[in-house]
């Protein structure tokens, strides 16, 4: 009797522990239906689409990066369960507190923002060194970033 | 070797003929354009003419009844740039990436043409005192997603932009950072957006026709425009609006009609507006109100057969004299209001602002017997989505055209008058 209680006891261990590790991976986008939660928006432009993959299993789109650090402002620490955008470069959804940006006025983007994000410090160097325009940001700078259009 | 040299003599003959440079009669169109001299008409002829053409000097391009532009569907076929005084009249052009840029002008006017089968039909950058007049934009098949926009305008002012018809293309109009512009009587359907209206200021959309897309207007970040006397029918998408204004401030919303839309007018982050003298007919949700300040008005309006009238996020906003097809209050004093408030607030509408999805579940018994409920509960709400002026007649005096045609007049009188003779005389016999 002892020995089932501590079988049932460690399933119900494990189970808990399964729940608490969720893996969140991002989903993809539908764009028939799929709408920025903060603007409104369709999402038509893949490329620079966001998602929060929120930690009750919903997820919420974002047709701009701008949009998405908006909405994560207001949310609980807790209610987030992983974030992603996508990556300029590679068009694959890249985590966005591991991301690196570049800004410019001139880049175009579905809020007309000016931020898009690369996987890696490297790539959003290359992007900068190619277009001869861009200033490199990270995460923590989106934080204080002035949202808006700027030209 | 007699027969080499005839051969020969044969190859010699035919390069002669074919690979000749063109002469005078038989330039390129880019070499026509080339040679008219500045502030002259070229007329193309009949036919259908290839490649990349770009104009830099002042003239006016005039296609006879069949002149075609055809392009290859990868790269921008008609390029306007760095130049004043420009026309481009009756041209039709097809299988082009982007039919028309425009690019660093002035006084450029684009008047009757018909482009088919372009991702992008025109495309309008750093420009100023530009008139679109009569164009004809058919878009690619497929999703919207996948598909450029009817026109574009970028950082330009002074623009009129009227009588166009755009169909099947992501935006109709993809108006960013304009100022000054005016867009009447068009007509857009089968797109995402009518018109799209991103960080402008000082436009006007009249007398346009919106229908079956996603959303009829699109506004955001933008100030200072009037969207009046528009139809705007048939956006009931799942995420289907007739007009989205999203921090935007001085928009004044007047005298349109909205008939069949899932809702007829959301308002997100507005400012100082106005929603006056329009009609909200057969809607799902007529007006929703989300994070928007208490200086915008909403005065005068019809709301006939919608299934929720207005729904908020409890955003207060001053509602007054607008008339309201159940409302069931009397009128004692004869002045044409109401005795009592009306009072739009649903649970289930409040609801719905929420979890859109719940639109589904619109008619249900349950949320039938709630909306009942609601009713009972509502006589003691005196703040949120109250009007205290609820109008008892209609503020909008609807016209009837009498057309009487006087053959059909004549016709039914005459068989009237005969049915009558034939029936006295049957009578009589």
């Amino acid at each position: 009797m002892k020995k089932r209680g501590l079988v049932v006891l460690f399933s119900a261990v494990l189970l808990l522990q399964a729940c608490s590790n969720k893996d969140f991976k991002p989903r993809g986008i539908v764009s028939e239906t799929d709408v920025c939660k903060v603007c409104n928006m369709s999402i038509v432009h893949e490329e620079y689409a966001g998602q929060i993959a929120l930690s009750n299993g919903d997820y919420e789109m974002f047709d701009d990066l701008g949009c998405l650090i908006e909405y994560m402002k207001n949310l609980n620490k807790g209610d987030v369960g992983k974030a992603f955008i996508k990556d300029e470069g590679e068009n694959n959804w890249v985590d966005v507190k591991t991301a690196s940006y570049v800004y410019d006025k001139d880049i175009w983007t579905p809020m007309s923002y000016g931020v898009i994000a690369f996987e890696s410090k490297d790539s959003a160097q290359q992007y900068i060194d190619k277009e001869g325009k861009g200033k490199l940001l990270s995460y923590s700078d989106l934080d204080s970033f002035k949202w808006g259009v700027h030209h | 070797m007699k027969h080499l040299c005839t051969i020969l003599y044969y190859f010699v003959l035919l390069w002669l003929i074919f690979a000749m440079p063109a002469k005078a009669d038989q330039l390129t169109l880019q070499e026509q354009i080339d040679g008219t001299p500045a502030g002259s008409v070229l007329v193309l002829e009949d036919g259908v003419y290839t490649g990349q053409i770009t104009i830099t000097k002042p003239i006016t391009l005039r296609g006879s009844k069949h002149t075609m532009l055809e392009g290859n569907g990868k790269e921008s076929l008609l390029r306007i740039e760095n130049v004043q005084n420009v026309t481009l009249e009756n041209i039709h052009i097809t299988d082009a990436h982007v039919g028309i840029v425009v690019k660093n002008t002035s006084q450029v006017n684009l008047l009757n043409v018909q482009l088919q089968n372009v991702w992008s039909g025109v495309q309008i950058y750093n420009s100023k005192h530009v008139v679109v007049n009569n164009l004809k934009i058919k878009g690619i098949n497929g999703h919207y997603s996948k598909k450029g926009n009817g026109l574009d305008v970028f950082n330009s002012n002074d623009l009129t932009i009227s009588n166009n018809k755009v169909q099947d293309v992501q935006d109709g109009f993809y108006i960013e950072k304009a100022q000054a512009i005016k867009l009447t009587d068009n007509d857009i359907k089968n797109s995402r957006y009518g018109i799209h209206f991103m960080y402008t200021e000082d436009a006007l959309a009249e007398q346009n026709d919106f229908n079956q897309n996603v959303t009829g207007i699109m506004l955001m970040m933008t100030e200072d425009a009037q969207l009046q006397n528009n139809h705007v029918t048939e956006q009931n998408g799942l995420n289907g609006s007739g007009m989205v204004l999203f921090e935007a401030k001085n928009i004044d919303v007047l005298y349109n009609h909205f008939q069949n839309n899932r809702t007829a007018l959301s308002t997100q982050k507005l400012a100082t507006s106005t929603v006056e003298y329009n009609t909200f007919q057969m809607n799902q949700t007529a007006i929703e109100l989300l994070r928007s300040n208490k200086e915008n008005t909403v005065y005068a309006n019809d709301f006939v057969g919608n299934i929720v009238n207005l729904r908020s996020d409890g955003t207060s906003i001053s509602i007054s004299q607008n008339y309201y097809d159940d409302y069931d209050g009397i009128d004692f004093d004869d002045n044409g209001i109401g005795d009592s408030p009306y009072v739009a607030l649903q649970s289930f509408g409040q609801w719905m602002v929420r979890k859109p999805s719940y639109q589904y579940f619109i008619e249900s018994p349950s949320v039938v017997l709630l909306n009942k409920m609601d009713r009972q509960t509502n006589a003691i709400e005196t703040e949120q989505l109250v009007d205290k002026e609820p109008m008892m007649y209609s503020a909008q005096k609807a016209t009837t055209e009498w057309n009487i045609q006087l053959w059909q007049v004549v016709t039914g009188l005459t068989g009237l008058v005969l049915g009558l003779w034939l029936w006295r005389k049957e009578a009589s016999v």
